[in-house]
C-alpha cells in the first residue's frame, strides 16, 4: 500500500507517541478489587506518578500479592511467582 | 532413614539457606517464532549477549537488538514456546558453571551434564564471551605438545598456545589425529577439551568410549552440541568449550581444545543470521563470519610467568568438500591459525594413514617448538622427503632410472613406510626418534618395503624390553647424543637383517 511520504511520517510520529504515553502508564496486576484505602498506600510508595496514571487490572491468578509494570519494567510480589521459583529450586534440588 | 526423608531434609536445608531477592525485573512477551529464533516485544533495557528466561522454562540470548523489538536464540526445544508468552532478562551475560570437578563430563554449552551424572560442584561463572588476552600478557611459544602422532611431531611439530588447523575432505583422518592427540597427554598433566560441534550422536559416542578404554577421561572432558541441538547451540559450543579452557588457564594450566569442526559452526551462525533477516554475503554467510572464528581462535594463547604460564592450544578441524581449501571458510581460518595439516583423500585411499600431505602441511611455530633430538633427525627427513616428491612422478620407470635418482626413490619410500602409523596408538617421544633415526641414516635402506612395518615393531618391542634405560633417556631429555645412536644402531641391525 503506497502512501504519500510526509503523512507516512505523521503516522509513524503518531504511532510512536501513543506507545511512549502507554509505556509510561504504571498497571498493578491486583488478585481481587481493592478499597481506596489500599489504594492510596500502594500509591504513597509510587514516586512520581498520579493517581489518574495508575490503572488496576484484576488477574486472580496471582493468588496474592501484587505485580506492579512500568513499560518493560517488572516488580513481581505475587504468590505465584514465589511459588514457581521455590518449585524451580526444589527441582534442581536432588 | 528412608530416602524420601533424605530428600526433604535436603530441600529444608536448601530453601532456607537462600532468600528470595526481590528485584525489578525486564520483561517482554514473544511476538513471532522464527525456526531458532523468537522475537520479542518489551525488553526495553536488555544488552547484547544477555541471557533470557522464558515462561515455559527455556532460555535464550539476545542477539538482535532493533528499534521496535528484540531478537532471542533460543536454546533448546524452541516448538514449546507459545505466542505471546513472558520473557524475563537476567542482566546476566551468558556464563557457565566451571570447577575442577568439570574433568571426565560430557556437558552442553550451558554447562547441563549429557551423561546421566549429577550436576557438578561449580565454583566459578566464567562469561562464553570474551576479550582475548593483549600483547603485553603473552609469551612466545617455545614449548612442545606431544601429539604421539610420528608425522606430525617430526614435520609440522605443535607447540603449547599454538593455533594449528587440521583441515581435508570428510573421512580422511582429521578426529583420528586430535582423538589420537588428546589420548597421548596421559601423564603430561595437561587438560583436553572436545568441543563436538553438529557432528553425529554415533560419533560422539564412539568417541566418548575411546577415551574412556585409554583412561583419558582423567584429564579431559567433552563440550557436545550434535548436529540434532538447535543451532543457537551448536553456535555457542566453542565459545563454552573456550569458558573452561581459560579456567584452567588462569590456574597456571596447559590446555588443548580441539574444536570438531568449524565448518559446522559457521553453517549454525549462517542459520541464525539468515532468520534475522541479516544482509547475507558471499555463500550466505553473514558479514562478521571471520570475526566468529577470529575472537574465538585468538583466546588461544601463552602467557608469560607474571600471568601464570599457562597456554591454551587450539585444534580446530575444518572439513572441505573436493579438496578445495580455497573456499571461503578455509581460507578464513586459514589467515587465522599458525599452521595447518592438510590431510588428503588420495593419500588416506593409498594407504598412507595419517593421510598428512607434507608439501602442503605447515606449522608457523616449526622447530622453535620441538625437543633438539627431534630437531636434528627432522631436518634430514624433510630434505628426503621433498626430494622424493619432486622425483615421486618417475618412480613408475624405474629400471631406466641412474643409481642416484633410484637411492633418492627408495629413501623416500621408506621414509613415507616409516611414518605411516595405525589408529589410536600414540607413540612416545623416544620411540618417534628411534624410528625415525633408523629411516633417516639409511639404515632400511636394504630392507624391502613390506618387512618395514614388522621391522618397527620387533626393534620397538626389543627397545623397551632391553633398552629401557636408553628410552627413558631420550624421553627426558629429548636429545640423542652419538653414544645413543651408537646403541640404536645395534638395535636396529639386530632386526633389520633380510
Amino acid at each position: 500500500m503506497k502512501i504519500n511520504t510526509t503523512l507516512r511520517k505523521e503516522i509513524r510520529s503518531f504511532i510512536k507517541n501513543k506507545i511512549q504515553e502507554e509505556k509510561a502508564k504504571i498497571t498493578v496486576y491486583v488478585p481481587y478489587t481493592l478499597t481506596s484505602d489500599d489504594k492510596e498506600s500502594i500509591q504513597s510508595l509510587l514516586s512520581k506518578k498520579e493517581i489518574s496514571d495508575v490503572r488496576y487490572v484484576i488477574d486472580k491468578d496471582i493468588f496474592a500479592g501484587i505485580i506492579i509494570q512500568y513499560g518493560s519494567k517488572l516488580l513481581d510480589l505475587s504468590l505465584r511467582s514465589g511459588l514457581k521459583n521455590l518449585q524451580k529450586r526444589m527441582y534442581e534440588t536432588y | 532413614m528412608k530416602l524420601i526423608d533424605q530428600y526433604i531434609k535436603e530441600i529444608e536445608k536448601r530453601i532456607k539457606t537462600s532468600e528470595r531477592k526481590v528485584q525489578v525485573e525486564e520483561v517482554g512477551t514473544v511476538h513471532e517464532v522464527k525456526d531458532g529464533v523468537a522475537i520479542l516485544s518489551g525488553l526495553d533495557h536488555v544488552s547484547y549477549g544477555e541471557f533470557l528466561e522464558f515462561e515455559s522454562g527455556l532460555t535464550g540470548i539476545t542477539v538482535d537488538l532493533t528499534e521496535e523489538s528484540v531478537g532471542a536464540a533460543v536454546l533448546g526445544n524452541f516448538e514449546k514456546i507459545v505466542l505471546g508468552e513472558k520473557v524475563k532478562g537476567t542482566g546476566r551475560q551468558l556464563e557457565i558453571p566451571v570447577g575442577n570437578d568439570v574433568l571426565g563430563r560430557v556437558l552442553d554449552p550451558l554447562g547441563s551434564p549429557l551423561d546421566n551424572k549429577k550436576p557438578y560442584n561449580a565454583k566459578k561463572f566464567y562469561p562464553l564471551e570474551k576479550i582475548a588476552p593483549g600483547v603485553v600478557k603473552r609469551s612466545p611459544v617455545n614449548k612442545s605438545l606431544q601429539t604421539g602422532i610420528k608425522a606430525v611431531d617430526s614435520l609440522v611439530p605443535i607447540g603449547r598456545g599454538q593455533r594449528e588447523l587440521i583441515i581435508g575432505d570428510r573421512n580422511t583422518g582429521k578426529t583420528t589425529l586430535v582423538t589420537d592427540t588428546i589420548i597421548n597427554q596421559k601423564g603430561q598433566n595437561i587438560i583436553c577439551i572436545y568441543c563436538s560441534i553438529g557432528q553425529k550422536n554415533s560419533k560422539i559416542a564412539r568417541i566418548i568410549d575411546l577415551f574412556k578404554k585409554n583412561r583419558a577421561f582423567e584429564y579431559s572432558l567433552v563440550v557436545s552440541a550434535s548436529s540434532s541441538d538447535s543451532a543457537s547451540m551448536q553456535y555457542l559450543a566453542p565459545y563454552a568449550a573456550c569458558a573452561i579452557g581459560e579456567y584452567f588457564l588462569d590456574q597456571g594450566k596447559d590446555v588443548v581444545i580441539a574444536y570438531d569442526d568449524l565448518t559446522k559452526h559457521a553453517w549454525a551462525y549462517r542459520q541464525i543470521s539468515l532468520i534475522l533477516r541479516r544482509p547475507a554475503g558471499r555463500e550466505a554467510y553473514p558479514g562478521d563470519v571471520f570475526y566468529l572464528h577470529s575472537r574465538l581462535l585468538e583466546r588461544a594463547c601463552r602467557l608469560n610467568e607474571k600471568n601464570g604460564g599457562g597456554s591454551i592450544t587450539a585444534l580446530p578441524i575444518v572439513e572441505t568438500l573436493e579438496g578445495d581449501i580455497s573456499s571461503y571458510i578455509p581460507t578464513n581460518i586459514i589467515s587465522i591459525t599458525d599452521g595447518q595439516i592438510f590431510l588428503e583423500t588420495d593419500l588416506f585411499n593409498a594407504g598412507i594413514r595419517p593421510a598428512i600431505n607434507v608439501g602442503l602441511s605447515v606449522s608457523r611455530v616449526g622447530s622453535a617448538a620441538q625437543s633438539k633430538g627431534m630437531k636434528k633427525i627432522a631436518g634430514k627427513l624433510k630434505l628426503d622427503l621433498a626430494q622424493y616428491r619432486d622425483l615421486a612422478a618417475f618412480s613408475q620407470f624405474e629400471s631406466e632410472l641412474d643409481e642416484e635418482t633410484k637411492k633418492l626413490l627408495n629413501r623416500g619410500a621408506k621414509v613415507t613406510q616409516v611414518l605411516k602409523q595405525p589408529q589410536n596408538k600414540p607413540y612416545l617421544l623416544a620411540e618417534e626418534i628411534a624410528v625415525i633415526w633408523t629411516a633417516t641414516t639409511g639404515l632400511l635402506d636394504e630392507l624391502p618395503l613390506a618387512k618395514i612395518e614388522e621391522f618397527e615393531k620387533k626393534f620397538l618391542e626389543d627397545l623397551h624390553i632391553n633398552g629401557k634405560k636408553l628410552l627413558e633417556k631420550i624421553n627426558k631429555t629429548g636429545e640423542i647424543e652419538k653414544k645413543d645412536e651408537d646403541d640404536l644402531k645395534k638395535f636396529a641391525i639386530k632386526h633389520a637383517k633380510i
